[in-house]
């Protein structure tokens, strides 16, 4: 390991310790396949969600159908009792 | 906070990312368009994933909770708010809260032995490591882990992500003047230990 500069200036370990980690520390790229894996991930989960809120609106969409068909029916009913 | 690194890195869409406007990017983010926050995950994946890597000190982790880093975002994405941090910083914090929960976690971690670091550096799956094969940089990174959690991101922060103190005081929740303060502190206690192993 090489020896810290002396006396050179008041902060001189500072500055040696800050040029070796700037010199030292470097980013690493993280595996492409990866990457690629959690996108599709995140996307697929989305996917999922969508799904869901789209067979509520469908399920209500039925409800609100079936609700209305016997409200009719009941007056319908009504009428002809008469 | 600069985008260069992530503009070299190989896993890049085709679109370039430096010519996107971002602020619309996120807001469309925040109303659920999912081609918007795929375009930020990839803006910011890299970085938060060299954070918890150094952090935690191998790939597997890495992975691991740089995905959970994700999910958490795109499940909150709503509660995000602009005006209080930028949206890499909250990404930041919420790798920073996720890694702190690992080494809760696996406390036992918390000391990384020198034949560990020895592997994290040679993984074939980061060959830029493969030529620094020396004992300095084993030290150095043995050196950072024996540091106070919010001392080793600020170390990680400003010479792997290359952040500014102010950047870096949105992520740690502290003021640009309480950051220079503890990057002082820090640098004292990394000589003091760098002296220790010298005199070992």
């Amino acid at each position: 390991m090489e020896r810290l500069e002396k006396g050179k200036k008041p902060n001189w370990i500072d500055q040696s310790i800050e040029n070796r980690l700037n010199s030292l520390l470097r980013p690493v790229t993280p595996d492409p396949r990866f990457v690629q894996k959690l996108k599709k991930r995140l996307s697929a989960k989305a996917e999922i969600y969508l799904e869901k809120d789209f067979s509520s609106i469908y399920l209500m969409i039925i409800l609100a159908v079936f609700s209305i068909m016997v409200f009719l029916s009941f007056l319908i009913s009504r009428i002809i009792k008469k | 906070m600069d985008n260069e690194k992530i503009e070299k890195s190989e896993s890049l869409p085709d679109k370039n990312l430096k010519y996107l406007n971002i602020p619309e990017v996120l807001d469309q983010a925040i109303m659920g368009d999912l081609e918007a926050f795929g375009l930020l995950y990839q803006e910011n994946v890299q970085r938060i994933y060299n954070y918890i890597y150094y952090r935690t000190g191998n790939s597997n982790d890495a992975e691991d909770i740089t995905a959970r880093v994700f999910n958490r975002a795109l499940s909150k994405i709503q509660s995000y708010k602009k005006t209080e941090v930028p949206f890499a910083a909250w990404l930041y914090r919420i790798a920073h809260n996720l890694v702190a929960n690992w080494y809760r976690d696996n406390s036992r971690k918390h000391e990384v032995p020198l034949e560990d670091q020895e592997f994290m550096l040679l993984r074939p799956d980061h060959p830029e490591f493969l030529i620094v094969k020396d004992q300095e940089i084993n030290m150095l990174l043995e050196v950072i882990h024996s540091l106070a959690p919010d001392r080793q991101s600020l170390i990680i922060l400003k010479y792997v992500e290359g952040l500014s103190n102010s950047d870096i005081g949105k992520i740690l929740g502290k003021s640009e003047g309480a950051v220079k303060s503890l990057y002082h502190r820090t640098l004292i206690e990394l000589k003091e230990s760098f002296e220790n192993e010298n005199l070992d």
